[in-house]
């Protein structure tokens, strides 16, 4: 993806700005209930959450682009792609990918026909290794499951 | 005309639907199911109304999910298919156990760590089974699985979904095999973008092309008509268009309450003609709603028992899409020209309503069902 201009970036932040006006407007509703009912009260919270976890996933997305809000890194052991993938094995994972990252992370994607939930995989990743358990999911694009680790200490 | 207010479930729905209805148009106009949506549900629980509690889920009835659903399709009627797919595949094997348990446990742990899924049965020769006919899709064995070759049609949720009931053949058997999407050998061909009906439900086709699955895929092989017929399917997707029509009636009477002609100089609400058409959209709306969620309440009991309420299903779903149908019309008679542009989601509700005369069982046969049904009542009590 491009760099956003700084006439995109005014542009957006529009948008966060409406976005959070709609939030509040919505939220307005939810609290007028003698009007609309309590039920209809709820639609109106929803209507009011979704607007504001667009505007903060939209606000998230500029820092992240301008180098704003940046966490110290977290550091995790050193491990060779090699030994990852010999951890795997061992785990009883059969991984379709492993991809190693420059901050130390991995993430393993499984082959689709992995008749495994991520919860069981990630279980059975813990039970070999001394890992985090970063995230989990799946790709939007493939809805291949995922799941992203590092190693807290070097494998034994 | 709602639910009880201190119910948590419904309101999980009616917050979800507030964050559906903000990208509904958007996701109408572009054919595409949102995958805010999606994740919504899945990140909410959702998804697993239906499920066993003893593997992970809430175990709702019927008629809880029906008025969950009633809620959610107010916000979209294509997210809320979606939804209605996973809710009635659980909903409906819970009741029978058509699988192995220890295969029904895995799958319900799939839904609750997160799985989307669909049982996929319609093809483009057979069309829906609903009327009989063999599936062309076959499953033969293979020395690394079973190898799935064949086209399915109207597969909601589309590539979202994380796995697929796929209904086939196996030789001369009906069997049932699990499928993770996008498996080597998958293809999607997007073929409901501009459908006329719930275009953001990515209900679109697939193609199997020699995909391999395990041996322990299979889920079921062989016809089983002791069972007794599946009411989840039937309420539940009724419970999205009549969902769809309630959303109208509230547009409808929003759009009169600020619409002032400059000839009137005062909101069309104020008008007799309006609140009598109106009216007739809220009674009748009523009525589907009741015997919907009714005939929801009366599903259970023994195989016998509930094959003979399923007429009553049938009823309450023909009534509901029929309803759905005829005051979305209503509802864009009533708001004249804005209506039928973008400006007013009413267009969107006309259009998404239509489906629900299509959805199995539709016309000719559920009447007839439902005829079939009275007649032998009465011969009953004629004989008693």
């Amino acid at each position: 993806m491009d760099k956003p201009t700084p006439g995109d970036l005014v542009a957006l932040e529009a948008l966060i700005e409406d976005w959070l006006a709609r939030a509040q407007d919505a939220a307005d509703k939810a609290l007028n209930l003698s009007r609309i009912g309590a039920s209809r009260a709820e639609f109106y919270r929803g209507q009011a959450d979704a607007y504001r976890r667009a505007a903060a996933e939209l606000r998230a997305l500029l820092a992240d682009e301008s180098g704003e809000d940046q966490a110290a890194p977290v550091e995790y052991a050193q491990v060779s792609l090699d030994t990852a993938q010999t951890v795997l094995k061992l785990a009883g994972l059969s991984a379709a990918e492993l991809r190693a990252h420059p901050d130390r992370t991995f993430s393993i994607l499984f082959l689709p026909l992995q008749f495994r939930s991520v919860g069981e995989v990630s279980e059975m990743l813990m039970d070999v290794a001394d890992v985090d358990i970063l995230d989990s999911g799946r790709l939007l694009d493939t809805n291949k499951s995922f799941v992203d680790f590092a190693f807290k200490s070097p494998p034994v | 005309m709602s639910e009880p207010i201190l119910n948590p479930t419904l309101n999980l729905a009616r917050q979800l639907a507030g964050q559906f209805a903000i990208r509904a148009d958007q996701a109408d106009r572009k054919g595409e199911l949102p995958p805010e949506d999606v994740r919504a549900l899945l990140e909410s629980g959702y998804l697993t109304l239906s499920i066993p509690r003893v593997y992970g889920g809430q175990e709702l009835s019927l008629r809880e999910c029906t008025a969950a659903q009633l809620e959610l399709a107010q916000g979209s009627a294509a997210s809320a298919l979606v939804a209605a797919m996973q809710l009635h595949v659980f909903g409906s094997a819970r009741e029978n156990r058509p699988w192995p348990e220890a295969a029904f446990e895995r799958l319900c742990r799939i839904a609750t760590d997160g799985g989307l899924i669909n049982a996929v049965a319609s093809e483009p020769a057979l069309g829906s089974p609903s009327r009989g006919g063999a599936f062309a899709t076959t499953a033969a064995p293979h020395p690394d699985g079973w190898r799935i070759n064949g086209q399915k049609t109207w597969i909601t949720g589309g590539k979202h979904l994380t796995h697929l009931l796929v209904k086939l053949n196996i030789e001369d058997d009906p069997a049932a095999v699990l499928v993770p999407n996008h498996a080597p050998g998958m293809v999607w061909i997007e073929t409901w973008r501009q459908s006329l009906s719930l275009r953001a439900s990515d209900s679109h086709d697939v193609c199997f092309d020699d995909v391999i699955v395990p041996f322990d895929h299979l889920l079921e092989r062989g016809a089983h008509p002791e069972r007794p017929p599946d009411a989840w399917f039937v309420i539940l997707v009724a419970s999205v268009y009549l969902g769809a029509a309630l959303a109208a009636r509230d547009a409808v009477i929003a759009y009169a309450l600020e619409r002032v002609p400059t000839a009137l100089g005062r909101p069309i609400a104020t008008l007799p003609s309006i609140q009598r058409q109106i009216g007739e959209i809220d009674l009748a709306l009523q009525n589907a709603r009741s015997f919907l969620l009714e005939a929801a309440a009366g599903w259970g009991g023994d195989a016998d028992t509930r094959r003979r309420w399923f007429p009553r299903i049938v009823a309450a779903k023909v009534l509901a899409t029929e309803t759905a149908a005829s005051v979305t019309e209503k509802a864009l008679r009533i708001a004249g020209g804005a209506g039928i542009t973008h400006a007013l989601p009413l267009e969107r509700f006309f259009r998404d309503t239509r489906a629900g005369l299509m959805h199995p069982p539709s016309g000719d046969a559920a009447l007839e069902m439902i005829g079939k049904y009275a007649i032998e009542q009465a011969k009953g009590d004629a004989d008693g």
